[in-house]
């Protein structure tokens, strides 16, 4: 080997070995924030802080309608840490963004896990994503509350004893608006809009369960890639459907209701809790009242629609 | 058959988008021969900016004209700095900076105005006509979307054709080297060029909008259908771009509405192989490409 | 003895590696490993690019098919990891014949945008076929440390095991491959496609043979990745993961297999860097991510306006080494000047 390729090999090997210890150094330097003394018995807890941690898509084409539900909870925790704290130690809540890619989420998880020592995984987001961390967070016995996903799949005590899902399931969500569906429109026709995956197909499941199949006129589905809905709007049209039952994000809720209005359709709307947070739908609505010669009004175009949101609305003070 | 002409009428909407996409990636092929990645995120840029203009101001129309100017300035912008470098340069360089501007200028729209969706105004009412009792299916917006869109290509045309600077354009299109020696700014041209299709692209972008929502990713399927457009209608035809565009858009509409929403882009994918197997130079080319 | 060079040169970095992973904490390991998964990918993307000349914006589609077949093979015949990743390079390589057949004939931007479509429309196949791909929520897959290790041998320090032990032997393989005549009849087709018709060269089997490989090296790095994040769903095969091998190998240095090393380093290390910087100076959560994007964004044109030689080719001229004869001359791929305007009429196909 001559005295070029010696030369190259060693630098190779210089290069790597620095790239790894600047790797190191990072990793040493951003590991303190909790590297404080710790007093409890638990890693992330010391005399002075409770370090959480979560994973949420705040980039990327799932990041819109997600983005700002980590701002919020940080909130709550920021006026937990003015009054007091918990006993004393002030709750630290590190959100890591994934983009919605289950690789990333193993990535950030990973991190938040063995480089910053979280006591717990607080509201990680996503079906597919947190699917792809869940056994080994239980594996690495660390506590995972409030799964922020209406999959089935968290209620699991025997194979996933450290998760925690709080949200209602989609099945059970089906179900219950299927059951006054079927109560109060006893004889109408009945149409499904439905997001093309597990979250949508759940739904329609509990649904089913309910709503006399006779009455199910038409089933359509849409993927949230593809942002036109017309064809469905029109399908469901067609086929009659008097009310149309909506598993969808708010964003194609809104997108429903507006298609629909271009083609002079109006059923009466009933929508899962995903879909039918009033702040976020009068929100993607409110343009349609502000544009030159308005017949629409946002507001007005999310009255009537029926829900089963089951969480209290901001501004509604009557739980505080 | 109802559905079948509300198919038709509701593909036409997005088509005009499409084929106001495809026009922009045309103009700067032609002239630089490059493939603007980032033309969708730049009337996305430009769509934030309308909506910013349209808070403060209360109006429309002054948004819609900022929008506009913003995307001239943007595409001179991006033309004089980043791809004046990477003209004379192999493909790769300029895929590259032009996948770099796309993702800076996500990046940028996500810190300047937030990842969550915002709600954009349509110009016109978007409840459906009717004539006499019968529901048509479609706004007036989407009338004015389609007249939009068509009266830009007219007023292109009309540019390339009877207009000194639309000769200059073609010239230098044409080749850069003869149009240099006889005395044409080549460098101006093609700023004028990145600028116009800037134009275009931002007249898109708020176009569409009002039907997408407004979020820094919003562009990226209308832009890839565009580009697919532009391929189909051929890359060195602006009436192949129009044309190309509206065929998918209808073409689409027909695939999510009898097969489902999820095949759209398998489609839109093997229509774009076929035709660049069949005929690689696009539908509506001139002149047929080399074969050898 | 080029091969037993490039098998000493392998052989001294799994040392060494070693003995980093032994000494670095689990979460090193476990970044080592994802390092490796685009490492594999990338080397085989700058293969592509930098040796025959034709740009991919689809390789993450490849490592799609590769992640789904180990899953696959997995669940329904419970192969071991051993014969998963190869069954997953083969069947990625398949993959890419016929994707390399239809884009024989495709130059420059058409390539590009094609292969671009292929990553745009490959995952809605996953959820078109639930029943078989598991849909949204995908495919698990699992990973057992051998028991002759013992029990408390940490599993991330395995994974990084198996994840650079495979990447250093598809990059020694991918260096005799440069070094060979296959390597060489790339080179010529990409500097002179006409030319090297002229002198006897199959160029649309020469193309395709590029695309071969470097589907198969994407196919493996996304077993690598199933294996890596135990999970395998169509959310983690977007777009964003093709631009990201792009980046890579543009910032490592392209048609350099070191350069795949660097550009690995930069894809997995920076972003989170710039994250916690941020944060740490009190910048919201959300505008904490997003600044990685857009600093993606500037530092991919200032590469290629600046640096177009990436890392590799700054560390060359930085000690004064000239390449060796196999290896590209980045400064061909990227500096050298068109011809003028008026002669790209037809050009784009052939």
């Amino acid at each position: 080997m001559n005295r070029k390729h010696r030369l190259r090999l060693f630098a190779l090997a210089a290069a790597v070995t620095a790239a790894a210890l600047v790797a190191a150094g990072c990793s040493s330097s951003s590991s303190s924030p909790s590297s404080g003394a710790a007093t409890a018995s638990a890693p992330g807890i010391t005399a002075t802080q409770i370090l959480i941690g979560s994973h949420q898509p705040l980039t990327g084409p799932a990041a819109p309608g997600y983005s700002e539900i980590a701002p919020a909870s940080n909130a709550y925790f920021q006026y937990v840490n003015a009054h007091g704290g918990i006993y004393g130690r002030k709750i630290k809540y590190t959100y890591l963004d994934d983009a919605y890619d289950p690789s990333k989420t193993t990535s950030v998880v990973h991190q938040l896990v063995l480089q910053d020592s979280v006591y717990a995984i607080f509201n990680g987001l996503g079906t597919p994503t947190h699917l792809s961390v869940v056994s080994y967070l239980n594996s690495s016995k660390v506590p995972d509350l409030f799964v922020a996903s209406g999959c089935a799949c968290w209620n699991n005590p025997s194979a996933y004893p450290y998760t925690f899902g709080y949200q209602t399931d989609y099945i059970r969500e089906g179900k219950i608006l299927g059951s006054y569906i079927k109560q109060h429109y006893a004889g109408k026709k009945i149409g499904y809009f439905y997001q093309n995956d597990e979250f949508g197909q759940d739904g329609v499941k509990g649904l089913n369960y309910e709503i006399p199949h006779s009455q199910v006129v038409s089933q359509q589905s849409y993927v949230p890639t593809n942002v036109n809905v017309g064809p469905q709007v029109a399908a469901l049209k067609t086929a009659g459907a008097q009310v149309v039952v909506l598993f969808a994000i708010p964003a194609f809720v809104a997108l429903f209701k507006l298609t629909s209005l271009k083609l002079s359709y109006s059923p009466t709307l009933a929508a899962s809790n995903v879909g039918t947070d009033p702040s976020t739908l009068a929100g993607l609505l409110e343009a349609f009242a502000k544009q030159g010669g308005a017949t629409v009004s946002g507001n007005a175009l999310t009255q009537g629609i029926i829900t089963d949101y089951y969480l209290p609305s901001v501004g509604n003070t009557g739980n505080s | 058959m109802r559905e079948f002409v509300q198919f038709t009428l509701g593909g036409i909407s997005f088509g005009m988008v499409y084929a106001a996409i495809a026009l922009s990636l045309v103009l700067i092929w032609r002239g630089t021969r490059i493939l603007n990645y980032s033309q969708g995120a730049m009337a996305m840029l430009t769509t934030y900016i309308a909506l910013t203009v349209i808070n403060h101001t209360g109006s429309y129309w002054a948004g819609f004209a900022a929008a506009l100017a913003a995307g001239l300035a943007l595409g001179a912008l991006a033309e004089r700095t980043v791809i004046r470098p990477v003209e004379n340069k192999p493909p790769l360089n300029a895929v590259v900076v032009t996948i770099g501007m796309l993702v800076f200028l996500e990046g940028l729209a996500g810190i300047i105005y937030g990842g969550q969706y915002r709600s954009f105004p349509a110009a016109f009412s978007i409840t459906g006509l009717h004539a006499g009792s019968l529901a048509l299916g479609i706004s007036l917006n989407d009338c004015f979307v389609a007249g939009a869109v068509l009266l830009a290509a007219l007023g292109l045309a009309v540019l390339f054709r009877y207009t000194p600077a639309g000769l200059r354009l073609r010239a230098t299109a044409f080749n850069a080297y003869a149009a240099r020696l006889l005395g044409v700014r080549v460098g101006r041209v093609l700023t004028l060029g990145w600028a116009l299709a800037g134009l275009i692209g931002a007249l898109a972008g708020v176009l569409v909008s009002p039907a997408t929502f407004l979020y820094p990713a919003s562009m990226d399927s209308i832009f890839v259908l565009g580009f697919t457009a532009a391929v189909i209608g051929g890359l060195d035809s602006p009436a192949g771009a129009v044309a190309g565009g509206l065929i998918l858009g209808v073409a689409l509409n027909y695939v999510g509405g009898y097969l489902g929403s999820n095949l759209v882009p398998i489609f839109g994918l093997a229509a774009l192989i076929l035709v660049l197997m069949v005929r690689p130079s696009g539908l509506f080319a001139t002149h047929a490409g080399r074969r050898v | 003895m080029t091969m037993a060079r490039h098998a000493g040169t392998a052989l001294a970095a799994a040392v060494v590696i070693w003995a980093l992973s032994v000494w670095l904490s689990a979460f090193r390991d476990y970044q080592m490993a994802d390092v490796a998964v685009y490492v594999v990918a990338i080397a085989g993307l700058t293969v592509l690019i930098g040796q025959s000349g034709q740009i991919s914006l689809g390789n993450g589609a490849f490592m799609a098919i590769g992640a789904y077949a180990t899953a696959l093979l997995q669940l329904h015949l419970s192969w071991p990891l051993w014969a998963l990743f190869p069954a997953s390079a083969a069947i990625a390589a398949v993959a890419g014949v016929a994707v390399g057949a239809a884009a024989a004939r495709l130059r420059g931007p058409y390539l590009a945008g094609a292969t671009l479509l292929l990553a745009v429309a490959l995952p809605s196949i996953a959820t078109q076929f639930p029943g078989v791909f598991g849909g949204d929520q995908g495919l698990s897959v699992t990973v057992t440390t051998p028991a002759a290790l013992g029990a408390a041998f940490p599993p991330t320090r395995w994974l990084a095991w198996i994840n650079v032990g495979t990447a250093l032997i598809v990059l020694v393989l991918l260096a005799n491959l440069a070094h060979s005549r296959i390597g060489r009849s790339w080179r010529a087709i990409r500097d002179d496609e006409t030319a090297a018709a002229l002198a006897g060269l199959n160029v649309a089997r020469l193309r395709i043979l590029a695309f071969v490989v470097s589907a198969a090296c994407a196919g493996l790095a996304g077993a690598m990745l199933a294996v890596w994040s135990s999970q395998v769903s169509p959310g983690a095969f977007t777009v964003t993961l093709s631009i990201a091998l792009l980046t890579g190998a543009v910032i490592g240095g392209l048609g350099s297999l070191a350069g795949a090393l660097w550009g690995s380093l930069v894809i997995v290390l920076v972003p989170t860097y710039v994250t916690d910087v941020a944060t740490s100076h009190g910048l919201s959560g959300t505008v904490a991510a997003n600044i990685p994007v857009a600093v993606y964004g500037v530092v991919l044109i200032a590469v290629m306006l600046i640096f177009p030689e990436g890392i590799q080719g700054g560390l060359r001229r930085f000690w004064g080494i000239t390449p060796p004869a196999a290896t590209t001359p980045l400064a061909r791929l990227t500096l050298r000047r068109r011809p003028p305007a008026s002669e790209h009429q037809e050009e784009g196909t052939s």
